[in-house]
């Protein structure tokens, strides 16, 4: 039982803050986040004797917090329509233009379509591969990779960076 | 032999899975100026897009997370010294909370936390002068099964429906001749019999309260007893 906890306790200490980001993504909202983060560790520990492998830890949360998120959020969260009403946590840091940078970015995010978004938070946030992606989605990997180039073309072409306007000239 | 990129393949992968780059493509980015710069590009995207997704987490996430696990998981039996006389009333404990449906008894120490850090992670709410609703306030408790049957020991400055350890519950606070007072109501936390509050700035109790159980907590020296005693014969079961 000690063993267990303080597997548990492991687990929270190391992936509950990329948890919680990835429910803000998916849910739009720190509070139904908070929930739903809660409610996916709990469904964790209940289940923790079939984590077999740690190193496959991070991937067994985030599959967790999808179906939870499954469960317990999809008919009460409306899709983004406008980014401008995104309810995302305020950036703390010190310098107002980082600041007015991540909330440039997250709007854009944010207004990307979920099939766009997702691969890329399981990317950015849950730090999964192509393929691991591809199996949690269960889409093929070409279909993952397409997916991720779109998005990050989309978020490049929102935000007028340089590769958007490298790539007029250069992959054309 | 590694395989070899042309710039198109090389820019895709970049785009792509920019943060595991292949074989293949760091050869090419050592061949190629452009590509490279290209990269270099990628890099600080990526490093954009991280701080973007990195939203802000919350102030004690993980301490929460475990204090929830606990409380769902752990049951409170008087020590009985015996293992399986402990045993029994364990199963009994749980065998008429099956039966009866009632959440289990909460830790202690554990709901203390929570209504200690709960009222930090709000300190607005023990400043707050200006006049609350006290139409929110009974809207509020008769969600809970409660209303309101005398006056309150002050002015209404603040009230909330909030998060307790198992679910909302209901949170207001008086602002009293003494000081202000909170009434932080948790409907599905059961203790056994009343416990202190304390904390470097705040002192209270905890008590059964209707189906769960109120926390009262004032200001650490600022007397309150009259207020809270008040305060909990006004709010009374709505259903009688």
């Amino acid at each position: 039982m000690a063993k267990k906890q303080a597997q548990f306790e492991a687990l929270v200490r190391s992936y509950s803050s990329d948890l919680y980001r990835m429910a803000v993504w998916l849910c739009h909202d720190p509070a139904l986040a908070d929930d739903l983060t809660q409610e996916t560790f709990l469904r964790a520990w209940r289940s923790i004797d079939q984590l077999r492998d740690e190193k496959a830890a991070k991937r067994w949360l985030i599959t967790i917090l999808r179906r939870e998120f499954a469960r317990l959020f999809e008919r009460k969260v409306p899709d983004f329509v406008d980014s401008e009403d995104v309810v995302l946590p305020d950036e703390r840091g010190p310098d107002p233009v980082e600041r007015a940078e991540a909330r440039l970015l997250r709007r854009a995010i944010a207004g990307l379509e979920p099939k766009y978004r997702e691969p890329l938070v399981l990317q950015v946030l849950g730090g999964l591969s192509c393929q691991e992606i591809a199996d949690e989605l269960k889409i093929s990997r070409s279909a993952v990779m397409t997916q991720l180039f779109r998005a990050r073309q989309k978020l490049r072409d929102r935000l007028g960076t340089e590769e958007s306007d490298d790539r007029a000239i250069d992959m054309s | 032999m590694t395989e070899q990129l042309t710039c198109l393949e090389a820019r895709r992968e970049l785009q792509t899975e920019p943060e595991r780059p292949s074989e293949a493509l760091r050869a090419h980015l050592e061949s190629c100026p452009a590509c490279a710069r290209a990269a270099e590009n990628a890099r600080e995207f990526e490093s954009w897009l991280h701080r973007a997704f990195n939203v802000p987490v919350p102030d004690g996430l993980a301490e929460r997370l475990l204090l929830a696990q606990t409380t769902r998981t752990r049951y409170r039996f008087p020590r009985l010294g015996l293992a399986l006389a402990a045993g029994i009333v364990l199963a009994l404990a749980v065998g008429v909370t099956w039966q009866f449906g009632a959440r289990p008894i909460s830790d202690a120490g554990a709901v203390e936390k929570y209504v200690v850090d709960h009222i930090h992670h709000e300190p607005q709410a023990m400043t707050a002068t200006g006049q609350a609703s006290m139409d929110e306030l009974k809207s509020l408790l008769g969600d809970y099964g409660l209303k309101l049957a005398g006056d309150l020991p002050g002015k209404l400055v603040y009230v909330k429906r909030c998060p307790t350890p198992h679910g909302t519950g209901v949170h207001f606070v008086v602002l009293t001749d003494s000081g202000p007072v909170a009434f932080y109501y948790m409907p599905n936390e059961r203790i056994h019999g009343p416990m202190k509050v304390s904390a470097e700035d705040l002192a209270g109790y905890i008590e059964s309260f209707h189906s769960g159980s109120v926390a009262l907590v004032s200001r650490r020296g600022e007397d309150m007893d009259a207020a809270a005693r008040q305060l909990v014969r006004a709010v009374v079961s709505s259903g009688g």
